[in-house]
């Protein structure tokens, strides 16, 4: 099958700390992969070299085969990217927030209004999107956080603990969203067991910034690495 | 590039919009300047060639254009480093660093052209539009100067408290310190000698040469573009890394 994105060799220091050495790896086309480990694992450093966040510093990086070193802003088109925390603008509502990025994409803030309502009517927040983010709760800023990293439809999408501050409702109107999209390339991280058995057909276990597992989840449940999790999930 | 350029100072219109009304009394420095600075000081300064209310135009124009555009360029920077979608847009790092000088000078023309307008007002238009457009041209050194200072210290803190000592700091040394008001005569020869090669108050000395109708001194200038090429550089090396580093 054909892979969406290559790891090669890839290499990355932050203050002079070596924190994701010699990485290798691909993700296939229109698969479910996630990324599962502890806090502070590195996962999201991962999703973040991915979306162009951070920049690497050694070896090579491909996306649906274009090298990211070559063309960064080409490829940052067919990225779509929800951080972890909520960095939404305090001072706009919703909607504003949502479209404000929009025109980088070459969308027309008309349209990005348009497909925003859409977006938040399937998502079930349409009763909020006039709302500022300190006037509505968590779920509903996380929601919003989805729906613009998803206004451009991009091929690839990358959800940095999509359901952390979720509710269950919120939550599963999230993954039910997440699974419609089969054509799409689905990249999350969680510190979850179930969300990873649930929505990935591939995961990679990291800790301390090293990938000690890739492959798929049934094989997974079999490693030494499993009771580690399931660890994990009782803290 | 421009394309980017121009919806980047959109971006950070908008965000500067929802919170316009925290900065009406930085826009209104001029007006606060002239009340508080101009009008009374000209009772104190009778020795001065033009008359003071003339000569502390300087001030009025000058230092509220880099006192707004410099406050305004932390919250919109703020709220950048704040966001972590903005650097997965498609938009090179070149093109966020080039915005935010773009947006300071925006934001000093808009309070140039009003504050000159004012000054005009009051003074019977005795500024014609070159002599405006020529101090301008001389401040924009010392915008671009104060906007890297502003970029370095919004890549080093996030503490509220050093933001208020900054802008503080910015009101007092641009205010008394530069000659903008107070005639750099009456400081001691310790402190004219000191300030004599700052770039910003370099700026200042020439503004007010253009304002009494004589000629520019262009070594100031050049000692002015100098070190705005060597602030630039410094911060663009510092937002660089602080964007290729930022990991949590």
């Amino acid at each position: 099958m054909e892979a969406s994105i290559s790891f090669k060799s890839l290499s990355k220091k932050i203050d002079k700390k070596s924190i994701l050495a010699g990485l290798s790896f691909g993700i296939e086309k229109h698969s479910n992969f996630s990324f599962y480990g502890p806090i502070s694992s590195g996962k999201s450093a991962i999703l973040k070299l991915i979306s162009g966040l951070i920049y690497k510093d050694k070896g090579y990086l491909y996306i649906n085969g274009k090298d990211i070193n070559i063309n960064p802003v080409d490829i940052k088109f067919e990225i779509g990217y929800m951080p972890q925390k909520n960095d939404l603008y305090k001072n706009l509502n919703l909607l504003d927030n949502i479209v404000l990025y929009s025109e980088f994409y070459n969308i027309s803030k008309e349209k990005a209004k348009n497909k925003t309502k859409i977006l938040s009517e399937k998502l079930n927040i349409n009763n909020y999107i006039y709302k500022k983010p300190f006037e509505t709760n968590e779920c509903i800023n996380k929601i919003a956080i989805f729906i613009r990293s998803i206004l451009h439809n991009p091929n690839i999408i990358l959800l940095d603990q999509p359901t952390t501050g979720l509710d269950l409702y919120y939550e599963e109107i999230l993954w039910d969203y997440i699974s419609e999209s089969s054509d799409k390339t689905i990249i999350f991280s969680t510190n979850k067991l179930s969300e990873v058995k649930a929505y990935s057909e591939r995961l990679a276990y990291i800790e301390d910034f090293s990938i000690k597992y890739i492959g798929d989840c049934d094989s997974f449940l079999d490693t030494k690495y499993q009771y580690i999790s399931n660890d994990i999930k009782k803290i | 590039m421009m394309n980017n350029l121009i919806l980047l100072l959109k971006h950070d219109l908008i965000l500067v919009k929802n919170r316009i009304y925290v900065y009406v009394l930085f826009f209104l420095l001029p007006v606060l300047f002239i009340l508080f600075f101009s009008i009374p000081l000209s009772f104190v300064f009778t020795d001065i060639k033009p008359i003071y209310l003339v000569w502390s135009t300087t001030g009025v124009s000058a230092i509220s254009t880099l006192i707004f555009s410099s406050v305004l360029l932390l919250e919109v920077f703020l709220n950048r480093q704040d966001s972590q979608f903005i650097f997965s847009v498609p938009i090179k790092v070149t093109n966020y660093i080039s915005s935010i000088y773009f947006f300071a000078f925006f934001m000093a023309l808009f309070e140039f052209s009003f504050s000159i307008f004012l000054i005009n007002s009051l003074n019977n238009y005795f500024l014609t539009f070159t002599e405006c457009f020529i101090i301008f041209l001389l401040l924009i050194p010392a915008i671009l100067i104060l906007s890297s200072i502003t970029i370095i210290l919004g890549c080093y803190t996030k503490e509220n408290i050093s933001f208020i000592i900054y802008i503080f700091s910015l009101f007092i040394v641009c205010s008394f310190g530069l000659g903008a008001f107070f005639p750099l005569n009456i400081y001691p020869d310790i402190y004219m000698g000191f300030i004599e090669f700052y770039p910003v108050s370099c700026t200042i000395f020439n503004i007010h040469r253009v304002i009494a109708a004589d000629s520019i001194y262009f070594s100031l200038l050049v000692v002015s573009i100098i070190y705005s090429i060597f602030f630039i550089f410094i911060s663009s090396v510092m937002v660089n890394s602080k964007i290729k580093e930022r990991l949590y």
